[in-house]
């Protein structure tokens, strides 16, 4: 015999887990995927100069480690929405109207996680090009890709405080 | 006759009498007149004395008179100055510790140090010079430019010459380091010399024959190389042949006999078997071997066809085989392969004797911090002019080291005129920092930036106590601060750090202190793998009271930056500019502030009129009414520019999260691991990721904080531009030379 559930019974039962790690997979999800791709492209253009001057590598690993944070907050804003909706303990017990709200806070840190990345990483490479030709000046070219980081950081700021004011 | 003679007698007598009368009488008038005059001599003599007496006591009067004069007026002076003693000394005392203050936390005052001394004695004095590392020559070739009688130096040839033997040194260290098998450890130390035994490097050690055996050894590897290739690229091609079993002696034993042996396209190869094979009957062909789009072949057919069969072959784009063949293939293919060998063998016999000569590395090191700074000398000397017999040198000295300098020249030198002068008003002498013992490892971030011009302020004192309070809350993790603590004690006490280097390890020393007491305010260990409880807070619990926290703390460093931008506009004398463009914006943040605290009109009206102020006085520079109206209406603009920066400071609620969440990841990974896989994952889980966590975090801590300074702080009051002080000095990559005795 069998039992009939309808998609709104489905959706009632299991909505709010659901719609919960759709949240923290979307924030780990694109802030990962643009902090791949920032890393990339600083390591792209740091290799060109590592093949002129070997001595730079140290530094050069500073500018393309910037734009790997946004992955690592992506990341953090996940599992606090995991450890929020009880997934460790195994006690997932969430109301689907619960769910869609983490759903919708973790968003600030999925996309401008995404596109801070990218756009830090491009403000890297050009700083390697800083390290290149006037490497005194190394810690400004720094300084210009952390100035993306900032929007990051308030993205994940407000990703984490409704996310906790929520549950 | 006797009455006679009485009466005689009588008259005699009388006469004697009366002379005697006389005689008496006169004495009596003698004695009388000498008393009178000798009364008179007396008092003559008197007066005379008298007069005499008084008349030097005048003199004496008058002279010793105009002599007091000015002791007396002088003892006036001295007696008010005493007076005035007290508040004199307090005066000073104050000014005194002002500057004690100053001093500790500022710029160096700089010096200008001009010395001449006869020619010959030039190379010893920029020998002292570069012993003492305290002056940084300035150039003088252009202030000389237009004055007669002077000349430069201009010492091309020795320079190649010391120059060449640089390019000489570098190549030897550079070879040798690839074949040193002693590798040097983090806390292998410099050795240190002497100045005597540095300035007999060259003459104990011979580095030249190393630098030529270096180079033979090198050249001949190269050789040997280019060789092996040919041999080995060789060898290939034969490969391709070895299955051609005859040779030219062979060959050239056939009379009527021509032969053809090479290569032709594949897509040829059955065309032209076939139009061969039907054109001519006694034809012998053989493929050798196929390789990607080429065959290799051979044909043997008649001497009378060898013309026709050369033409069809060359339709096709036959190449004739370009490699010897006086002997087989495979008997080449073996004689090479043992020339190969011969030439490893030799190989590693050179870098045997390359390994040998590498024992000497620590010598060729000595040796090419030694001929470094024979460069420096013979570099700096284009600084100079030169007069007929003597030269001229200018330079930058620090006050300090200015008598240490001047002791060290009377000391060794006689013909040498030299004197100090204070720098002229729009000078831009090198700068160089001193601060107290705290604050001196942060002189890195303010050089990381830009050095401070002479008339600045040494921002690097007021950064020290931010820094720390910022590193702190954004690492705090009471495990990382320890961990940081514990290594850079050891890196400050076992490695031999120098300069900004040092510097770095030792604020991140200071740093670390403050990341433990937050990590304690946080109840963060290791990313809570202990479960501390927080003195203050929980910042994932409660983040929007660690927010509010930073927001503030941001505002007083915010203020700050903004009172040291009055200080500096009330030191040079603009007081109504401090009041402009500081005090109105102190009204204006603190009214709203106060107004989001929850003042009333009181705070209002105090927003308003720092915002009215702001208004009217931003645009004052501009000169038309339209600009200074735009110029206040932008100034006024400025205020989101505060917004932004307020924000700003959320940054330190988010790294302290990520930097203790990212830890915590790692804690909840160990802890998803069940049963005894837990005691081998667990452990290289923790410190893999903790380590990795620590790198990250401490470089994006670093990092953020220096932000900032940089553009939050920095921004309120700070240009920079300042240039580094870089003295003449001894070359130090390898060997430290002990200069104090």
């Amino acid at each position: 015999m069998d039992v009939k559930i309808t998609f709104i019974d489905f959706l009632t039962k299991f909505g709010g887990p659901i719609m919960a790690i759709l949240g923290a997979a979307l924030a780990a999800l694109f802030a990962g995927i643009g902090s791949a791709r920032g890393v990339g492209i600083v390591g792209e253009s740091a290799s060109g100069l590592i093949a002129e001057d070997p001595e730079k590598f140290g530094k050069s690993l500073i500018l393309q480690v910037l734009p790997g944070t946004q992955g690592f907050y992506g990341f953090i804003t996940a599992l606090i929405i995991l450890q929020r909706i009880g997934l460790f303990s195994g006690n997932m017990n969430i109301p689907l109207e619960k769910g869609f709200l983490l759903l919708a806070a973790a968003l600030p840190m999925a996309f401008v996680g995404y596109s801070s990345a990218i756009a830090q990483g491009k403000a890297a490479a050009a700083g390697i090009q800083i390290l290149a030709k006037k490497p005194e000046k190394f810690f400004n070219g720094v300084i210009y890709a952390v100035m993306v980081e900032t929007y990051a950081v308030i993205a994940l700021i407000t990703s984490i405080i409704m996310i906790v004011k929520v549950v | 006759m006797a009455l006679d003679v009485v009466k005689q007698l009588i008259d005699i007598e009388r006469e004697g009498e009366d002379l005697v009368k006389k005689a008496n009488a006169l004495a009596i008038e003698i004695q009388k007149t000498a008393k009178e005059q000798a009364e008179q001599i007396i008092q003559e003599a008197k007066k005379k004395s008298e007069e005499y007496y008084v008349s030097t006591l005048q003199k004496y009067e008058e002279e010793a008179k105009v002599e007091s004069m000015p002791i007396i007026e002088n003892n006036k002076k001295e007696i008010e100055r005493l007076k005035n003693i007290p508040e004199d000394l307090l005066a000073r005392s104050v000014n005194m510790v002002i500057e004690r203050i100053v001093n500790s936390m500022a710029i160096v005052k700089m010096n200008r140090l001009v010395l001449a001394a006869p020619i010959d004695q030039r190379d010893e004095i920029l020998d002292l010079l570069q012993e003492k590392q305290c002056v940084q020559l300035i150039d003088l070739k252009e202030k000389f430019q237009e004055v007669e009688g002077v000349g430069f130096f201009s010492e091309a040839k020795t320079l190649s010459q010391t120059e060449m033997d640089y390019n000489h040194i570098k190549f030897a260290y550079e070879f040798l380091k690839q074949y040193d098998t002693v590798k040097e450890g983090l806390f292998t130390k410099r050795d240190i010399l002497s100045k005597k035994q540095f300035d007999n490097l060259e003459s104990l050690i011979d580095w030249k024959d190393i630098y030529f055996q270096c180079k033979e050894i090198e050249e001949e590897l190269n050789h040997n190389k280019n060789k092996k290739a040919k041999m080995v690229s060789l060898l290939e091609q034969y490969g391709q042949w070895s299955s051609l079993d005859v040779c030219d002696d062979e060959l050239a034993k056939l009379k009527n006999v021509a032969y053809f042996i090479g290569t032709i396209g594949k897509k040829y190869e059955a065309q032209l078997y076939e139009t061969l094979t039907e054109k001519f009957k006694d034809i012998y062909l053989e493929k050798i071997a196929e390789k990607q789009q080429d065959v290799n072949i051979i044909i043997l057919s008649h001497i009378d066809n060898k013309n026709e069969i050369a033409d069809i072959l060359k339709t096709y784009g036959f190449v004739r085989i370009s490699l010897e063949l006086n002997k087989t293939p495979v008997k080449q293919m073996e004689e090479l392969r043992l020339e190969i060998d011969a030439l490893d063998s030799e190989a590693e016999e050179f870098k045997s004797r390359a390994s040998g000569l590498a024992a000497n590395t620590k010598d060729i090191e000595k040796i090419y911090d030694y001929i470094l700074t024979k460069v420096e000398r013979e570099r700096a000397i284009s600084n100079l002019v030169k007069t007929k017999k003597s030269f001229i040198l200018e330079g930058w000295i620090t006050e300090e080291n200015k008598n240490k300098l001047a002791k060290a020249i009377e000391n060794r030198f006689k013909d040498v005129y030299f004197s100090f002068e204070e720098p002229v008003e729009d000078e831009n002498p090198p700068i160089v920092l001193k601060n107290n013992v705290i604050a001196e490892p942060f002189e890195v971030v303010t050089s990381m930036y830009a050095l401070p011009t002479p008339k600045e302020v040494d921002p690097t004192p007021l950064l020290t106590p931010f820094f720390l309070i910022f590193f702190g809350m954004m690492a705090a993790d009471i495990g990382y601060g320890l961990v940081l603590f514990i290594l850079t004690f050891f890196a400050l006490k076992k490695m031999d750090l120098e300069g900004d280097l040092r510097k770095i390890v030792k604020l991140v020393m200071y740093c670390s202190i403050p990341t433990i007491f937050f990590g304690w305010m946080y109840g963060g260990f290791f990313g809570g793998i202990i479960p501390i409880k927080p003195l203050w807070i929980d910042p994932v619990q409660e983040p929007m009271q660690v927010l509010v926290a930073s927001i503030a703390l941001g505002l007083v460093h915010l203020y700050v930056g903004l009172g040291v931008k009055a200080y500096q506009l009330i030191k040079s004398g603009k007081i109504l500019d401090a009041f402009f463009d500081v005090g109105s914006w102190y009204m204006l943040l603190s009214g709203a502030i106060w107004m989001f605290l929850g003042g009333g009109s009181a705070a209002k009206i105090l927003a308003i009129a720092g915002a009215a102020i702001i208004l009217l006085t931003a645009g004052r520079e501009n000169k038309s009414i339209v600009g200074k109206f735009f110029g206040g209406v932008y100034g006024l603009y400025g205020v989101t520019g505060y917004i932004g920066d307020a924000l700003s400071y959320a940054r330190l609620l988010a790294l302290g999260l990520a930097s203790g969440l990212i830890g915590w990841s790692f804690n909840l990974l160990i802890g998803l691991f069940s049963g005894p896989v837990v005691y081998i994952a667990g452990p290289i889980i923790f410190l893999a990721g903790h380590t990795f966590n620590l790198a990250i975090g401490t470089l994006g801590t670093f990092v953020h904080t220096s932000r900032l300074q940089y553009l939050e702080f920095f921004g309120k009051f700070y240009e920079g531009g300042g240039k580094t002080f870089q003295p003449l000095k001894i070359s130090n990559k390898f060997i430290k030379v002990n200069t104090e005795v």
